[in-house]
């Protein structure tokens, strides 16, 4: 804008100096031709009042005058002429001749084709009938314009020279306010009065423009709270893979830092075959889903392009314990249905061997207790596993009522104390009374175990403690015993399914398998902690510490 | 022009990526194997090694290709040249991981001997230094190239140990006379080299990483 002004106002003065220049040369044309005329009429009377004293030919021949002076003859015949040519042709068709010829005086501006020059002509028509012309160069004019050019230019510079810092200053003065506007209080500081509707709607725009700031800045919280809340891990991809958003979830999974995975490619932040894969066929078909495996966890990985776009956004799930919990209920599946076809297959064959009469009645005590012991190892087998199977349901129908949990223990105790017996196996029960909120039946079933268990891996002469104390308002079982002990490596798995230590010792002990996994179970339905302590040789202590009954809002 | 070229540079580099975590994935498989001795995952390994040639005559077709037609300079230039050399490398970890896949699961005469130790650890270090190589270059990390490349000295002593315990296994083989299990003693042997020929590539690998990144291979400038 300053530029702009500061030219224009350059401009202008270039444009007046110019017009100035102009006229001034116009004037000067007009001026010095009729100077140049007057001057020539005043020589034409002089001339003339010379022939009248010394006759024509006289007045001619000592005449000196810078002019061209011609004397022509009524019929256009040159009778005289001041530059010496001889036999010019006729003159009466001459302007200025025949002007004069007509009304008694002429003059004209023209080329003449004798002197090949611009010539100013006077002429006078004498008494006798005669025409006197006098002729001048029109040079003069165009000298005289020719001098005054350089004065003109001159004067224009020092016109634009002076101008210069006077346009500046204007200019700036012009362009103050609008520099010194404050855009955000347009009112106020406006000078001009033309600004004031472009100031408003530059407020109005302002205002606008900030309102939709602030609600983009609100929806893009709202969708960082809602992505960053989200366990499963997001992520959106442009069409060259590069991601544009990525959730803590998501970096967390894919172990990287939010702030270098954006503008990454995903090959970049996690280059498994999986994910290499599962980008080829999201790029072929669409959409494409896929497992990946990192860090001991199993996510599960679903990408599907975005309508109307090329992107595409990529849901990331932790399937870590449905995919343990698969292979868990397989693994069940497959013991299950061993551990429930030896028995039957045993009772058949002995029952096969009896009815085509093969054995013998001093046989049939020591079969019949096979049959009656296999039948019952299926039966306790059903059991344990409908048992599972309703605490796999969250144990329905479970009470939550104030038992004692020494009266319990003692209870089991009790029971089991003839299979102690058998064994030559001490089994004591101690402690005080301590209060458990929970279903009796469950808890009745996790101390029995768990005493079994004791008894059953013990040898000979061995010991059971069963203690029962109050800790911290909480109760606490605790069952040891100096049995055999458990490996290390088994130790974190003897409350699988199924799960034995050894086959073989197991197996003649009478066990389903399925014990202490009915004593986690029943643990957890009570948010009880199992602690194990177990030497190999020595022992084994398992403590069952139960919460606090206020805990759980009785 | 550019934003073509920047799309085949971008196209390059997934193609890269591709193949460090092909042969990244083969050498970390081919090590598992010492554990399982799997015929069908070893098969699998060596089935890839075809797949790890054909990404090679593909990203070294297109490095020519960036090469003569777009005629880059600087850093592309670096990027692309780097490439070119960083897939032969990639290539043979790609061979040696399937070598090693054939030689654990050649059947043997005798008793299967346990692999030692030192070289199970041998094959993790290695795996662990070619995945380290392969991120120093997805991350144009020059400090994690460096390690790579200080961390070859590691599986060097490993070898050495390797060799040791292979003398040892031999020298107790011959007091005990059973000849047939030192075919494969010697087959460990040669499992060794090619994992230490592998790390030698991954430091390849890291090296190229730093001169793609700084423009100086070993410490040099390159021009």
């Amino acid at each position: 804008m300053r530029k702009r002004i500061f030219i224009s106002f350059i401009a202008l003065i270039m444009v007046f100096g110019t017009l100035a220049s102009l006229l001034l040369a116009g004037i000067v044309s007009t001026v010095i031709p009729n100077q140049v005329m007057k001057r020539l009429r005043e020589e034409a009377s002089l001339v003339i009042a010379r022939m009248e004293s010394l006759g024509a030919e006289n007045a001619f021949g000592r005449l000196i005058s810078t002019s061209r002076i011609t004397h022509i003859a009524p019929d256009g015949t040159v009778l005289f002429d001041s530059t010496g040519f001889e036999d010019l042709d006729n003159h009466a068709q001459r302007e200025e001749v025949e002007e004069a010829l007509k009304t008694g005086n002429g003059s004209a501006v023209r080329y003449s084709s004798t002197l090949r020059a611009n010539l100013i002509y006077v002429s006078t028509r004498l008494e006798d009938g005669t025409v006197l012309r006098l002729a001048a160069s029109e040079s003069a004019s165009r000298e005289m314009m020719g001098s005054m050019l350089p004065w003109q230019i001159f004067g224009t510079l020092a016109l634009l020279i002076l101008c210069l810092p006077l346009a500046a200053r204007i200019t700036s003065l012009l362009v103050k306010p609008i520099l010194e506007m404050d855009l955000d209080k347009p009112d106020d500081s406006l000078v001009y009065e033309e600004l004031i509707p472009l100031a408003r709607r530059i407020d109005e725009q302002a205002k606008q423009n900030r309102r939709q700031l602030e609600t983009l800045d609100e929806r893009r919280q709202e969708l960082d709270v809602l992505l960053g809340g989200m366990q499963e891990g997001f992520l959106a991809m442009d069409e060259d893979q590069r991601i544009l958003l990525i959730n803590n979830s998501a970096c967390q999974m894919l172990g990287v830092d939010s702030r270098w995975a954006l503008g990454k490619t995903v090959p970049e932040v996690n280059r498994r075959q999986e994910m290499l894969t599962l980008l080829a066929e999201l790029r072929e078909k669409g959409c494409a889903t896929g497992m990946l495996g990192r860090g001991g966890k199993t996510y599960m990985l679903s990408a599907s392009r975005v309508p109307h776009g090329r992107g595409a956004v990529l849901l990331i799930s932790d399937q870590t314990e449905k995919v343990e919990g698969e292979s868990t209920r397989k693994r069940f599946a497959a013991n299950v249905s061993h551990e429930l076809r030896t028995p039957p297959t045993t009772i058949c064959g002995y029952a096969e061997m009896m009815d085509k009469g093969m054995v013998m009645p001093q046989d049939i005590p020591a079969i019949s207790g096979v049959i009656l012991k296999e039948g019952r190892r299926m039966l306790s087998l059903v059991e344990d596993i409908l048992r599972l199977s309703r605490l796999d349901e969250g144990f329905p129908g479970g009470a939550h009522v104030r038992v004692g949990l020494f009266d319990v223990a003692r209870a089991a105790c009790e029971s089991l104390l003839p299979a102690a017996k058998d064994k030559g196996i001490s089994l004591a029960c101690e402690g005080e009374e301590a209060f458990v909120l929970g279903d009796r039946t469950l808890l009745d079933e996790l101390s029995s175990n768990l005493i079994d268990n004791a008894i059953k891996y013990n040898q000979a002469g061995g010991s059971v403690k069963v203690i029962v104390s109050a800790q911290n308002r909480g109760a606490v079982l605790t069952v040891s015993d100096n049995g055999f002990g458990i490996e290390p490596q088994h130790q974190s798995q003897i409350f699988e399914r199924f799960y034995r230590t050894d086959k073989s010792r197991s197996k003649a002990t009478g066990g389903t398998g399925l014990g202490l996994s009915i004593v986690k179970h029943a643990a957890e339905y009570h948010s009880a902690i199992i602690t194990l302590k177990s030497t190999p040789g020595q022992g084994t202590t398992i403590r069952v510490a139960f919460p606090e009954p206020g805990e759980e809002g009785a | 022009m550019r934003r073509r070229f920047d799309e085949q540079l971008l196209e390059l580099n997934q193609e890269m990526i591709a193949m460090g975590s092909r042969i990244e994935q083969a050498i970390e498989n081919a090590g598992e194997l010492m554990a399982s001795r799997d015929v069908a995952a070893a098969r699998i390994i060596m089935q890839g090694d075809q797949e790890i040639d054909r990404m090679e005559r593909e990203i070294e077709g297109r490095c020519l290709r960036l090469l003569l037609m777009q005629q880059p300079v600087a850093s592309d230039l670096r990027l692309i040249s780097s490439a070119l050399k960083m897939i032969t490398d990639m290539e043979r970890i790609g061979d040696q991981s399937s070598d090693i896949a054939e030689i654990i699961t050649m059947p043997v005469e005798g008793n299967l001997l346990p692999f030692p130790s030192q070289l199970q650890q041998m094959s993790r270090e290695t795996a662990n230094m070619v995945r380290r190589a392969v991120d120093a270059y997805v991350t144009r990390d020059i400090e994690l190239a460096r390690a790579v490349v200080a961390s070859d000295d590691v599986v060097d002593n490993l070898f050495d140990e390797v060799k040791r315990e292979l003398i040892k296994l031999m020298n107790d083989q011959c007091n005990a006379q059973r000849h047939a299990d030192g075919m494969q003693l010697l087959d460990m042997l040669m499992i060794a080299k090619y994992y230490e020929r592998s790390a030698d590539h991954a430091t390849n690998i890291a090296e190229w990483v730093e001169y793609a990144v700084t423009g100086k291979y070993k410490g040099e400038m390159l021009q």
